[in-house]
């Protein structure tokens, strides 16, 4: 039996001895292909990815990427992994060319080879074009992309970006995930989102985290399949549902009620008509999902 | 050890360096001035020259060196390179490569002010260079332990700043220690630059008050003393 890619049992991250990030996490991902990772803020989803590629230690638990304990055996997690940092900054002074190369050469890659898959990546992620230029001169958007090309320009196993596309436009958001497509053919590709719709159309496995446990794993289609509730109705934040009759739950995005029929939207959409409340209405999503399991709407 | 990886990590932390070649100029300004003065009211700015080179390299691979290191963990860079086969001392001698690289420009500078106001001769550049590399390896070991101490990142500079005021420009580093009275030249070779600067005036024949043998042991104290620190530093996670 091959060895799963990342092993996870009952995982406890504690900082400053009272602030829990990680609380009893446990999955297995047996696959390659892509795994989102998705949460809001705080969730504990930088902190998991922290662990997996030994940039910190877990208070509990136990932590296993492709066989090898990331405490024990942290050199050979480290030669088979690479890794796209939250927040990062690539080295300003430095080309994307002489980024994405002296990186692979740091790495042990032969000149050629490091020659290769630099100019393939940087190709691949569109930035062939401004490979000359120092990256203090590129956009946000574009240096971000130069450390995504240092990344997934080595050969890992296992790959892990810690919200890769933030800041990046639509366009160029769906250039790096045709990439990630391609490089999840023959690896894992683990990467957290707070985009929700950027984990439903990438991940072939979409775990979610919020403070610290995992609420849901399943691929998209499995976990939208649990959604009983077919449509959202989102009201304005500042609505008076006070006595509307249905269940209402606040989210960022403003208040929302959730209906399983057509005939239960139509009932409430009545209702909102008839108070003369502002409204809108679209088919439930991953999102749904996510707000459901934490504010205990659905089971 | 792999060369490669070593290499390609100080080239990747050098080339920043290398776009910015005359950044070194305002690192030398003062230094400079203070020779002026020593040799315009001394004459002996022979001393203030070779403490300007000890200077240079110390702070090349201490306070440069950790302020590289903290720029990167800022930046989140360091991450992509412990999530690497690239091994702790693999880095660490890598910073430590590029920073001997930073200090050419600079030492060249202060060689050519050499040989054109005091005089310097060839046979004298070989135990110049060893002078250099000494303060180097001190400054480098001493650098490594620094950054290693300070959890915060945003710190190292202004910890950078006052050690840098504290062991370059208030102990007689740049000026002779001669000026001080006879028994605080004694005391300030206790300091390690002040050493690394006498010992450079014993290997090039600049006549000094303390016996080379102390500042020789005073040297080799301070860089086993630093060495040992840093190799014991947690370079391998958190």
């Amino acid at each position: 039996m091959n060895k799963p890619y990342i092993l996870v049992e009952e995982l406890v991250k504690v900082y400053q001895r009272d602030i829990v990030a990680l609380d009893g996490v446990s999955f297995s991902i047996e696959e390659k292909g892509i795994v989102g990772l998705v949460g809001p803020n705080g969730a504990g989803k930088t902190t998991l990815i922290k662990i997996l590629t030994t940039l910190t230690r877990p208070t509990r638990g136990k932590a296993v990427v492709l066989g090898y304990d990331v405490e024990r055996d942290y050199e050979e997690v480290r030669s088979k992994v690479s890794l796209v940092p939250q927040d990062a900054s690539p080295e300003l002074y430095l080309t994307p060319y002489e980024h994405v190369y002296w990186y692979l050469r740091s790495r042990g890659m032969p000149k050629s080879f490091a020659d290769k898959l630099a100019r393939e990546t940087l190709e691949a992620l569109g930035l062939w074009e401004v490979r000359n230029r120092v990256c203090a001169k590129l956009s946000g958007g574009t240096r971000q992309r130069v450390l995504i090309a240092s990344a997934l320009a080595v050969p890992a196993e296992v790959y892990f970006l810690d919200e890769p596309t933030v800041g990046l436009d639509p366009i160029a958001r769906r250039e790096v995930w045709r990439v990630l497509r391609g490089v999840a053919k023959n690896s894992l590709v683990f990467l957290t989102t707070h985009y929700m719709e950027e984990a439903e159309s990438l991940s072939d496995l979409v775990i979610m985290i919020n403070k610290g446990r995992i609420v849901e794993m399943g691929g998209p289609r499995d976990l939208l399949g649990k959604v009983r509730h077919r449509y959202r109705v989102v009201l304005d934040r500042n609505a008076d549902t006070g006595s509307l009759g249905f269940r209402v739950v606040e989210s960022e995005d403003g208040k929302i009620i959730y209906a399983e029929s057509e005939g239960e939207l139509s009932e409430i959409v009545s209702e909102l008509a008839r108070r003369g409340l502002n409204f809108s209405v679209r088919a439930t999503s991953l999102e749904d999902l996510f707000i459901m399991r934490v504010s205990g709407y659905e089971g | 050890m792999r060369a490669s990886r070593v290499v390609g990590a100080a080239v990747f932390m050098t080339l920043s360096y290398m776009k910015e070649p005359l950044a070194f100029v305002s690192d030398l300004i003062i230094p400079l001035v203070i020779f002026m003065v020593v040799q315009l009211g001394t004459g002996r700015g022979m001393e203030s020259l070779l403490g300007i080179l000890v200077a240079v390299a110390w702070s090349s691979g201490g306070f440069a060196l950790a302020r590289k290191m903290a720029t990167y963990r800022v930046w989140r860079l360091m991450d992509m390179f412990v999530a690497s086969p690239l091994k702790p001392i693999e880095f660490a001698v890598a910073s430590a490569l590029a920073h001997l690289v930073v200090i050419i420009a600079p030492a060249t500078v202060v060689l050519a002010i050499m040989a054109l106001t005091v005089g310097v001769g060839p046979a004298s550049l070989p135990l110049i260079v060893i002078s250099i590399l000494l303060a180097w390896f001190a400054g480098t070991a001493f650098g490594l332990y620094v950054y290693g101490k300070l959890a915060d990142p945003m710190r190292v500079s202004s910890v950078a700043s006052l050690l840098n005021l504290l062991l370059i420009l208030l102990p007689p580093v740049i000026y002779p220690v001669s000026i001080l009275p006879p028994e605080l030249q004694l005391v300030s070779a206790l300091i390690p630059t002040v050493a690394l600067k006498l010992v450079a005036q014993h290997l090039v024949g600049v006549p000094t008050e303390v016996p080379f043998l102390m500042s020789a042991a005073v040297t080799v104290a301070y860089a086993v003393l630093f060495t040992t620190l840093a190799l014991r530093q947690r370079l391998t996670l958190e």
